[in-house]
């Protein structure tokens, strides 16, 4: 994993465990990886790891067991919440870019629409 | 908590040339900071002086608390380029030499270390290459325990495996309180492991900042060190 | 363990490293000689010398042996001391977490007691040498049973202050030796330290020998100076018939005095201006 050098570190590294919980490589109710193994794995120092785990714990995506670790919240509410949080954060990227480009919104849906057909007969 | 360094109003002189004026920095505990300037800059010194094996200095050094010499080089842990060692000399004998010199030295931590760096015992000092010698170096540097440790230019001339095994071994093995100084005169390669950055330049600390912070501003680490030097030849 | 008794452990090991090498080549190089001197090797024929026989094999091998032992003693007197300094300046060494007095003090004991570990060792094949030459060899015996006679045994107190006072004297001029050659390394150094940087590399070797140079001629007209005008003056009015007896508290007293100055001298230089090199070795 590369980390853009000039975003908070801590800030990337709860978009990356967002992720892996959405995918489901992190299941909810099961135990994340230790915040060393995360700061290795990461390559990242372990204090960067252990804030951004912090303010997981407070939005409540994770939780805290006492001298265990740290947990995927099992909030199926909370999951979705936050799966649509990044969804809609990755279109407002989207979007931002292509009106840059010039591509007002019903051409946005047009090329996306015609784009994905020719995406799917490729399959 | 003492911190592990602190350090106010440090002249050193040699050869009628100053080298280091009016230097204070402090460290807090628990930090992995990068010692950052150009060639020449005078970061060996400086981690000479806060060792105690570079002289005739003024101002005051304290490390974890303690200004006698004898007490900071017990608090400490620096890099040193074995240079006291014949090139024949075997890792085994190296290790035992650390072994017998310093009561904090951990034999099994520096198996395990020597184990994860991937070094046989039997290897002569002839025989290792940069990285090799680099990574036996930090191996011995980590197996003390010790408040500070001092990484002078680690990362100089090995090649990024090398580069990347020593990276995770500061990671895997830095005590939670611990706080490791690590020089440098390129931030790319370890900025992301970095708590601090503080930049050496015109002999002196002239900026001490929070990695975090720097990238709040949407700036990398590397930009922001390169402007302190960039803004020099400006001028 | 102290910090001190580690370090000294350290010195100890690294200066004793090839004693028992010197001293297996030792035996058989005396083993060599003794028998190139006493038998003729011409045309693989081994056959006796017989100009050289007056003497068994075994004590002339013991005589080359004391020889030998004699020259390496004299050069590990001088060459300790000066390969000592090397740790003084070894930044790997210096970083021991003990104070530089201390660091010296184990460094320069060390030294001594490898020194004297040395003779001991010496002195241990020749006890077997000679062992193996009185059951060996009949002449032997006999010269050996001459000599016990020989020796009357007659210890009044005269003798026996002349004894120890000749030990303290030879152990006082071995840490002086020790102490000047230190002496002389810190205090060069510690000038050529303050020489501007850009005086080129040449020049500054040519000033380091000078100023060791200096230091030696300084040293000695301070030593005539204090011993021939102060303590002289001193022991002179206590009127000491001039022989070695009555001479030999007065050496003892002006070598510890010395001595005393120059480890002083050393610990603050060590402390305060002789610094670990940066570079290799």
């Amino acid at each position: 994993m590369e980390f853009k050098d000039n975003i908070p570190i801590y800030l990337q590294i709860k978009q990356y465990l967002y992720r892996q919980i959405i995918t489901g490589k992190l299941k909810p109710g099961k135990k994340i990886p230790s915040v060393r193994e995360l700061a290795v794995e990461l390559t990242v120092n372990v204090n960067t790891v252990q804030r951004a785990l912090q303010q997981m714990n407070f939005e409540g995506i994770l939780y805290t067991k006492r001298g265990e670790g740290n947990f995927v919240t099992e909030d199926t509410t909370l999951l979705e919440k936050t799966k649509r949080e990044l969804i809609n954060a990755e279109l407002d990227k989207f979007v931002h870019s292509m009106n840059s480009l010039g591509v007002s919104d019903e051409q946005i849906l047009k090329s996306l629409s015609e784009y994905l057909k020719e995406e799917h007969s490729d399959d | 908590m003492t911190n592990p360094l602190e350090i106010t109003d440090l002249v050193y002189k040699k050869n009628q040339k100053k080298i280091i004026t009016d230097l204070d920095l402090t460290l807090k505990p628990g930090k992995i900071v990068a010692l950052l300037g150009e060639n020449g800059a005078g970061k060996t010194t400086l981690m000479r002086i806060i060792s105690g094996v570079a002289k005739n200095y003024r101002g005051s050094v304290k490390v974890a608390g303690f200004t006698k010499e004898a007490d900071r080089k017990g608090h400490l842990s620096f890099t040193d380029g074995l240079t006291g060692f014949a090139n024949s000399t075997k890792i085994s004998n190296i290790v035992k030499f650390y072994q017998i010199l310093y009561q904090d030295f951990n034999l099994k931590q520096f198996e395990q270390l020597r184990d994860f760096m991937n070094l046989k015992p039997d290897l002569r000092l002839s025989e290792l290459s940069k990285g090799m010698k680099e990574k036996l170096v930090i191996a011995l540097t980590f197996s003390r325990r010790a408040d500070l440790y001092l990484l002078d230019e680690p990362f100089s001339g090995i090649d990024a495996m090398a580069r990347k095994k020593i990276i995770k071994s500061i990671i895997l093995w830095k005590q939670e309180k611990s706080t490791i100084l690590i020089s440098d005169h390129f931030v790319n390669e370890i900025a992301a492991v970095l708590d601090e950055v503080v930049i050496i330049k015109n002999k002196t600390v002239c900026m001490q900042k929070s990695t975090e912070a720097i990238r709040a501003d949407n700036q990398s680490v590397e930009e922001f060190y390169e402007s302190f030097y960039q803004r020099e030849e400006e001028e | 363990m102290s910090e001190f008794n580690r370090l000294f452990n350290s010195f100890f090991k690294t200066k004793t490293k090839n004693f028992y090498i010197i001293i297996l080549f030792q035996l058989i190089a005396a083993l060599v000689i003794t028998f190139f001197s006493y038998f003729n090797v011409a045309n693989w024929q081994i056959t006796r010398n017989t100009e050289n026989n007056g003497a068994g094999f075994v004590p002339e091998w013991l005589l080359i042996f004391g020889i030998l032992a004699f020259l390496l003693i004299s050069f590990i007197l001088i060459y300790t001391p000066i390969h000592s300094e090397r740790y003084n300046r070894s930044q790997t060494w210096r970083l021991a977490a003990i104070s530089d007095g201390q660091f010296y003090l184990a460094n320069v004991l060390s030294t001594f007691v490898v020194f004297i570990y040395f003779i001991v060792l010496e002195i241990i094949p020749a006890i077997v040498l000679a062992f193996l030459a009185y059951f060996i060899d009949k002449p032997f015996q006999q010269g050996f049973h001459e000599l016990l006679q020989a020796i009357h045994p007659s210890f009044d107190t005269r003798v026996f202050f002349i004894v120890i006072g000749t030990i303290m004297l030879a152990i006082l001029s071995c840490f002086f030796l020790y102490f000047i050659i230190s002496f002389l390394n810190f205090a060069s150094q510690a000038i050529i330290d303050f020489v501007p940087a850009n005086v080129n590399g040449a020049i500054t070797k040519i000033l380091h020998i000078f100023i060791i140079c200096i230091l030696i001629w300084f040293f000695f007209e301070i030593n005539s100076i204090f011993i021939g005008n102060v303590l002289f003056s001193l022991i002179t009015k206590m009127d000491f018939r001039i022989d070695y007896y009555s001479e030999l508290p007065f050496a003892v007293l002006a070598n510890t005095i010395s001595d005393a100055i120059l480890l002083f001298l050393n610990i603050f230089l060590i402390n305060h201006f002789f610094e670990a090199s940066e570079q290799n070795k």
